[in-house]
């Protein structure tokens, strides 16, 4: 069973070839490039992939005594890859740094919660995916501390519980 | 084209419930708001919309069916949350009516409750007709706003300031396409010098910063990127750092650093989110702040939108601009632009067009040539009566009235006067700005003068609300001396054919009933308050006139003294009462315990006073945080004062909050404090009661840019949107001859009694016989006045800092230098003359003839 997934890819990142890898992690994906738009959001991921994100992680984790969510850590590899961008020195006396590569964000269809996948994950951070409870997220996005090890949203943390006022 | 206005009010009640008004000239029907979007997961909803906007944008010519569904589904949902059977058949009464008429229908929106306002209603789909409304039919979206707004149509040249902003490390923009399509579109216009475009491409606020300290613009165009910051809930434009890099500014900030084009029209924001905003603040966006701020239009863009269809969108706007389209107009057809220029692109229902004003046209481009008024025939009086002796037809005003030919000027179109005081765009408005600027500071070193209070200190210089009542030294202001005000002439009969009237015995006002309706109008603050004023704002003296006698033929040739000699002073006596507030003044009032009322930039309140004590008393409070200035009426005999809210005409006690006001609605309230009279959109009149009864009513089928009404409300003056001054008998329905003024009307004043009108435009002020419409004198002006009624039906009125008069029988204008700040409220009541002031003093003085 394939699950259909939106995507829009950055410009920078070929839409081509995308489709068979999306379809190992069990994505039907309706892959478009992201048009040039007057505004600042396009340049914070390298793709946004619409889906049934609780249906997605279920399948995931069905399959993760099979593979380990390995399909899925390559595709994020390959398109974080494809949207690094080369350093560039800002001018002569400042040197030239790697600018931060650019997730893949997985975006909930009908809540619109993101997760945040990052090149090189921890595989503890994908087998922790596979029991994220998206329950308890109201805000997100949701991304990996890799210090704490585990998935957190600071926008909920600083919200505080649902129902609390601060 | 013109149109005929279809307005969608949304708004909630005290309870949270939703409640739209569907209003026109052909009715008004209300109900409540049956919301077809669920708003817990509207986000989700609008998260699809913006993708599907992209995704097909994304791809070239492809069916994209399921977009289009998405933004069908979602426009479906909005405008069923709003329509409905009696709405729709009132929409399409309205559109016969336009066919008769103007020829099509305006849809403007105003939607209060911030969580609504932020939906796209530009997606609005209708199933009956397979159409989306904003491409069928213009559609603007108005908000109620305490600034007052400019008048969108200026003199060409038109001045464009063009910013284009690329920071580093977002993605790059074809902004020389932009600019070459913009000049490609509008060369003709610049090659004839009625555009002129200056270019910013550096992209830094300091640029923006010294373009508009040193230049005016009436158009700010904006290339670039656009973002919602959700963290800070406001707008952002990305401009360029002093590194290149991206910064971030704020909407506020923009509105800040744009403050000085004090003759802003129009913004237009070719970026994305400009438009957006969230759901706690309908006026977060960068977008809303700048009409909040009183800029009469904004086009926005409410979504991510691509470089190509900011493109296509702006090269569409400004050619329909370039060929004499309305500002509505413009943007539908620039939308029709986007989606027929990119197939089966979406990002038509991107942009959106806030308008506050009553005028669509942006500015004329073909000069005009002047024509004399048409004038409407006397009606002979009844047998017996004397026929009523027409005043000469001039073939140009200007040759009547001074016996020289007039001097040039720019091109004026007579027809549609503007609702406010317009900034002087002539070459001596940066020296009047000046001047008004100098002045200032001068007053503020002034020492202020002491109020009359026996003993103690001077009085604060605002109240603190302390909810005293009016102390022993308040005095009730004396009854108007009836006796001195010239007898009623034989009214004219009416187009109707009926009799003519006079006011039935027991309606008359008693001898002591009434004093002069002591409410004032508000201004613009001190930019326009110099600019299209008169001369005499510089200091020079009183304003170059002449005088018209109607009823006598004779014309007086020649300008007015430079100094008025002393036996040509305006009757100002002695001053009884001073204070000064920490802001501009607007507005002042007289209440029916004699205190003074005073108010202007301020958040909730209008100041009162007792005079002569100058005790501060409790001032009236006003809901909702309005700051700026706003209608206010207050009631000559009664502690009431009305505004207009978006509910409607709303009649208050002083000692309880006033809510929320609309500005841009005239009203006038009776003396008792019972009954308002207000405009309506589609040019209706009507009186009302406490209860929001109507008492009365009348169509004008024009649109009403003020009005003023005797103590009784049986003489309504109203100034129209073209140029006429008409007069109206609620209690017989009865309507008068246009009064026959040689310049166009824009605001109008009535006296106590209901005997006299005062009426006057840029051009000049007419003291009017209400009963027949004929003008008894006038004087010339250059810029519309500040207008008061004066005792025993004289006529008053301020440009700049001088005040004329001219007496009820007509007979030389007359003049007093009040000082050197402009004058920016005056309210007069029997002898007493209130006068606020742009550096915030209020005085009171007495009216005492020569």
């Amino acid at each position: 069973m394939t699950l259909p997934a939106r995507v829009m890819v950055a410009p920078d990142v070929g839409a081509d070839e995308l489709a068979s890898a999306f379809a190992e992690t069990g994505l039907t994906a309706d892959i478009r490039s992201a048009p040039t738009v007057r505004g600042a959001e396009t340049i914070t991921w390298a793709a946004i992939v619409m889906l049934p994100l609780g249906s997605f992680l279920d399948v995931l984790a069905k399959d993760y005594a099979k593979h380990a969510a390995e399909p899925l850590k390559r595709l994020v590899r390959r398109i974080v890859a494809a949207a690094r961008r080369e350093p560039v020195a800002e001018s002569p006396s400042r040197p030239a740094t790697a600018p931060e590569p650019r997730p893949l964000v997985l975006e909930d269809e009908r809540t619109g919660l993101q997760v945040v996948l990052e090149a090189d994950l921890p595989a503890d951070a994908y087998r922790s995916l596979t029991e994220l409870d998206l329950s308890t997220f109201r805000h997100g996005p949701v991304h990996y501390d890799r210090a704490l090890m585990r998935w957190r949203s600071i926008a909920d943390e600083v919200a505080g519980p649902a129902g609390v006022r601060g | 084209m013109d149109y005929l206005d279809f307005e969608l009010d949304i708004g909630a009640d005290d309870e949270g419930r939703y409640e739209v008004t569907a209003r026109s000239c052909a009715g008004e029907v209300g109900r409540p708001v049956r919301l077809a979007v669920d708003l817990d997961t509207v986000d989700q909803r609008l998260r699809m919309l913006k993708f599907a906007l992209l995704s097909v944008a994304a791809v070239a010519r492809r069916t994209a069916k399921d977009e289009e569904r998405t933004v069908q589904e979602f426009g479906r949902d909005l405008l069923g949350s709003v329509l409905d059977r009696k709405i729709r058949t009132l929409f399409e009464a309205t559109r016969e009516r336009a066919k008769d008429v103007t020829g099509d229908v305006r849809i403007v929106l105003n939607v209060r409750p911030p969580e609504l306002a932020r939906l796209p209603w530009e997606t609005c789909w209708d199933d009956a007709t397979q159409t989306y409304l904003s491409l069928r039919f213009p559609m603007v979206r108005s908000s109620a706003v305490s600034a007052p707004v400019r008048t969108l149509k200026v003199s060409p040249p038109l001045r464009v300031l063009c910013m284009v902003a690329s920071p580093r490390g977002l993605p790059r923009l074809d902004a020389e396409a932009e600019q070459a399509r913009m000049e490609d579109g509008l060369a003709d216009l610049v090659a004839a010098d009625l555009i002129r475009l200056t270019w910013l491409r550096g992209g830094s606020w300091r640029e923006l910063q010294r373009a508009v300290r040193t230049g005016q613009y009436h158009v700010f165009h904006f290339i670039g990127h656009g973002d919602y910051d959700v963290e800070a809930d406001t707008g952002v434009l990305q401009l360029c750092d002093d590194g290149g890099d991206p910064y971030p500014l704020p909407g506020d900030d923009l509105r800040d650093l744009l403050a000085r084009t004090s003759q802003l029209r129009l913004v237009l924001l070719n970026a994305c989110s400009s438009a957006q905003s969230s759901k706690r603040d309908a006026f977060s966006s960068t977008a809303a702040t700048l009409v909040r701020d009183g800029v009469p239009a904004v086009v926005a863009m409410q979504f991510p939108i691509t470089d190509r269809a900011a493109l296509e969108f702006s090269r569409s706007f400004y050619a329909a601009l370039a060929d004499g389209s309305r500002v509505d107009d413009a943007v539908r057809d620039a939308r029709n632009a986007v989606k027929h220029g990119q197939e089966g692109s979406l990002e038509w229902a991107v942009p959106v067009l806030y308008l506050n004003s009553d005028e669509a046209r942006l500015f004329e481009l073909a000069p005009v040539t002047r024509e004399p008024l048409q004038r409407e025939p006397v009606q002979p009086s009844r047998p017996g009566q004397p026929t009523p002796v027409q005043p000469p037809e001039p073939s140009r005003p200007e040759q009547a009235l001074s016996g020289q030919p007039a001097p040039p000027g720019p091109p004026v179109r007579h027809d549609r006067p503007p609702a406010y005081p317009t900034t002087s765009t002539g070459p001596g408005f940066k020296g009047q700005m000046q001047d008004i600027m100098a002045a200032m500071r001068d007053a503020f070193r002034a020492p202020v003068p002491p109020s009359t209070r026996s003993g103690g200190a001077p009085p604060p210089a605002y109240a603190t609300g302390a909810g005293r009542p009016a102390g022993p030294g308040t005095t009730s202001p004396p009854p108007p001396d009836r006796a001195a005000e010239p007898g009623p002439t034989a009214p004219a009969s009416t187009r109707t054919g009926r009799a003519p009237w006079t006011a039935p015995a027991d309606e008359r006002p008693g001898p002591a009933a009434t004093g002069e309706a002591a409410e004032t109008r508000s201004v613009e603050p001190s930019a326009s308050s110099a600019g299209g004023r008169s001369p005499a704002s510089e200091g020079s003296g009183p304003p170059a006139d002449a005088l018209v006698r109607g009823s006598a033929g004779d014309v007086a040739a020649g300008p007015g003294p430079a100094a008025p000699p002393r036996h040509d002073r305006a009757p100002l006596g002695e001053r009884t009462f001073a204070t000064r507030l920490p802001f501009p003044v607007w507005m002042v009032a007289l209440g029916f315990d004699g205190s003074v009322l005073a108010g202007g930039r301020t958040p909730d309140r209008v100041f009162r006073w007792a005079v002569p004590s100058g005790e501060p008393l409790r001032p009236v409070l006003v809901q909702g945080g309005v700051s700026g200035v706003f209608r206010l009426a207050v009631a000559a005999d009664a502690p009431y004062v009305a505004v207009v809210t978006w509910a409607g005409p709303a009649i208050v006690p002083w000692e309880s909050p006033v809510p929320s006001p609309v500005s841009r609605v005239p009203l006038a309230l009776s003396a008792d404090g019972r009954r308002v009279v207000v405009a309506r959109s589609g040019g209706s009149l009507e009186v009302q009661d406490g209860a929001r009864s109507v008492r009365a009513a009348t169509r004008l089928g024009r649109s009403v840019v003020d009005l003023d009404a005797d103590g009784d409300l049986s003489v309504v003056a109203t100034a129209c949107d073209d140029g006429r001054a008409r007069l109206w008998h609620p209690p017989s329905g009865d309507r008068l001859v246009a009064v026959q003024s040689s310049w166009p009307v824009s605001v109008v004043r009535v006296s106590a009694s209901g005997r006299r009108a005062v009426a006057a435009g840029a051009a000049g002020v007419a003291l009017v016989d209400t009963g027949n419409g004929h003008v008894i004198a006038g004087a010339r002006l250059s810029g519309v006045p500040l207008l008061a009624a004066g005792p025993r039906g004289s006529a008053a009125w301020v440009t700049g800092n001088w005040l004329g008069t001219l007496p009820a029988h007509g007979g030389e204008p007359r003049y007093d230098d009040l000082g050197p700040a402009p004058v920016g409220g005056i309210a007069i009541r029997a002898n007493r003359v209130v006068l606020g002031y742009l550096d915030g003093r209020v005085e009171v003085r007495e009216w005492r003839e020569p």
